[in-house]
């Protein structure tokens, strides 16, 4: 059972670099740590076979807004963070709010296990996500595919038209 | 069943080549050599128009099922067509100097109609969406184009995040349908329920059906929902509202029948309650609101959401004779929608409140003549299309048993009297002040004018061939 302790090293690595995304002192640091956190979670998804979302993972959150977080840190030249005192009373609310969320992916997952057990939910075996969706993409969902082509081609024109500045 | 049929798709293609033509000679030529861009945009929705009569009354599936072009389809995307005729006729002469951007103007506009098309055709609930999304998303673009008008700006913002979350209510409501059917596709709906399900409605379902109604009832401006509506209709360019009022009205009403009639008909009977009351609130809220408004397109705005709630009484009666007419209603509709939109128009939005108005009836006799026949039609008086079209909605509520129902609507009919005469009486009882004078470059607007003026007394006079058209169309119910 390779996977599986491939499995706990990847979160686990995961978990100590999120720690150390909100610990660092130094923003950039921070950024850093939570491109690490990106990265291993792809490596999680990777092991789930679910390669499509594991590369989009990379490509979007990495490539694409990690980057922007980083941009923006360097521009706005943001110095250290002060040393703050670990517990102060607004922290508390945050503490509430990931535990929410710890609490209902938790029960997500048993949903999902006892889903998986009974035989409701089915992980396809032996094929790949990426030709999966392609396949999909351009047979059964093409002409939605093209469509949202021209949807995303008024969102441009907009952009443009009412962001552009204009002279009275 | 693949069936890749480009020629069924071929309208749609037609519009969205001639919105990139328009896009790209906007972005190579002046301001100034720009006039005739209505003339092209027309001639793409005529040529659609000409490639549709050609496949009318065929029934096609096609996009392994993400598509199916019947004799409703076929009827409404008439009706979309010929509404972005009517809009482009009257933009140019309103829009000219005022808006820099008319190659994007006029490809919004073909390419919101071109959503409308799709969603017409729509077989399945990503289809439905994404024409549902091309078409508002160009709207609330177009809608806040006077980008130096406070008013449009707002109307747009407003327009564009309540569009937004209701966009996001559908879309919560198709997943929980999802959920619970396992399938999107229409032509599944029946085998699912009864074989997933075991003929059985969990709450799930029935929930997704209700977000899915409310997303619906949104685009509609059915009362729970109306609240943008006078806001962005006032606010939004006119030849832009009356695009909205004509147009956005058929498209949600096709996505209503479409989805309701065709898709999910297994539920459709335990929505009729719900649908029969908002109808009914719907209404009456609307001429109340109308009563008091002394801004012309804030009151036809209001008027919007009383005729709603007429035509939902069509949905509620769900039987053949009032599905076909709410297809002749709609059609009536846009026709004096867009006509009464064309003379404020011509002011040039000098018109807009009704004081400014005043005496304007004698002092130019054929926009007097005009208004006076779209307003007729808009309370119902015959011999207009607006009055065929209250007829065959209250006669198929009457043949559904719906008796209170039409009393309320006729009741509700005989208040709206007061706020659209009033117009009139302030075009013909009241002295002439100046305040409006139309605009010089008027000749599209007047060909316009007498087009939909045309339609509305021939729909009043001779509807009978039409209305048997439209309910050989409506094969959805036997």
């Amino acid at each position: 059972m390779m996977p599986v302790y491939l499995a706990y090293l990847f979160s686990g690595l995961a978990v100590i670099l999120a720690l150390s995304t909100i610990l660092q002192k130094n923003p950039v640091y921070s950024a850093a740590s939570l491109i690490g956190v990106m990265i291993m979670l792809a490596c999680d998804y990777v092991l789930l076979g679910a390669d499509f979302i594991a590369a989009i993972q990379i490509i979007v959150y990495v490539g694409a807004i990690m980057v922007l977080f980083v941009f923006v840190i360097m521009l706005l030249n943001i110095e250290q963070a002060k040393r703050e005192k670990l517990f102060i009373p607004r922290r508390v609310v945050g503490v509430l709010l990931g535990l929410a969320i710890f609490l209902k992916l938790s029960i997500v997952g048993y949903t999902a296990k006892v889903m998986l057990s009974k035989g409701y939910l089915k992980i396809p075996k032996g094929a790949d996500s990426t030709t999966a969706i392609g396949k999909y993409l351009f047979s059964n969902y093409l002409l939605p595919f093209e469509v949202a082509s021209i949807v995303l081609l008024v969102g441009l024109i907009g952009a443009v038209v009412l962001g552009r500045r204009e002279a009275k | 069943m693949a069936n890749i049929d480009l020629l069924t798709i071929t309208p749609d293609i037609i519009l969205i080549v001639f919105a990139f033509a328009l896009l790209l000679a906007g972005a190579f030529s002046k301001v100034e050599r720009q006039a005739n861009f209505n003339m092209l945009a027309m001639l793409g929705f005529g040529l659609a128009f000409l490639v549709n009569l050609f496949l009318f009354g065929a029934k096609k599936y096609g996009y392994y099922n993400m598509f199916f072009f019947d004799e409703v389809a076929g009827l409404f995307r008439f009706v979309f067509y010929g509404i972005g005729i009517l809009v482009a006729l009257i933009s140019e002469p309103y829009i000219c100097g005022k808006i820099k951007h008319k190659g994007e103007y006029y490809a919004l506009i073909l390419i919101s109609v071109a959503g409308m098309s799709f969603l017409a055709t729509a077989y399945d609930l990503i289809m439905l969406v994404l024409g549902l999304e091309a078409m508002s998303l160009s709207i609330y673009i177009l809608a806040g184009m006077f980008k130096h008008d406070e008013k449009s700006v707002e109307a747009s913002m407003k327009y564009f995040l309540l569009g937004a979350f209701s966009t996001a209510i559908l879309m919560l409501g198709i997943a929980f349908v999802y959920g619970a059917l396992g399938t999107t596709n229409f032509g599944e709906v029946v085998t699912a329920y009864q074989k997933n399900l075991g003929g059985h409605k969990p709450e799930l379902l029935i929930a997704g059906v209700v977000l899915v109604l409310a997303g619906v009832l949104f685009k509609i401006a059915a009362v729970p929902f109306h609240m943008w509506t006078p806001d962005v209709y006032e606010g939004a360019p006119s030849s832009v509202t009356a695009f909205m009022i004509s147009g956005v009205k058929a498209a949600s009403f096709v996505m209503l029948i479409r989805v309701f009639v065709l898709g999910l008909k297994v539920v459709v009977f335990d929505l009729v309650t719900t649908v029969m009351v908002i109808s009914a609130v719907t209404m009456t809220l609307g001429n109340v609101c109308a009563l008091v408004q002394k801004n012309v397109k804030r009151m036809l705005a209001y008027s919007s959401i009383a005729h709603a709630g007429y035509i939902l009484v069509g949905f509620v009666a769900l039987n053949k004779t009032s599905l076909a007419a709410i297809v002749f209603y709609l059609i009536a509709y846009a026709l004096m929608n867009i006509g009464a939109f064309a003379v404020l128009v011509l002011f040039d939005d000098r018109g807009n409140y009704l004081e400014s108005l005043s005496g304007s009836g004698f002092k130019y006799p054929f926009l007097g003549l005009m208004m006076t026949i779209f307003m007729f039609s808009m309370v119902g008086l015959p011999p207009t299309g607006g009055f065929m079209g209250k007829f065959y909605i209250f006669k198929g509520a009457l043949e559904a048993g719906y008796v209170w129902l039409v009393i309320i609507a006729v009741l509700n009919s005989a208040v709206s009297a007061y706020f659209y005469l009033r117009v009139l009486v302030y075009m013909f009882f009241e002295d002439f002040k100046g305040a409006v004078a139309p605009s010089v470059n008027s000749t599209p607007t007047t060909v316009a004018l007498v087009l939909t003026s045309i339609g509305v007394l021939y729909l009043g006079i001779f509807p009978q061939a039409f209305f048997e058209l439209t309910q050989r169309c409506m094969t959805y119910l036997p």
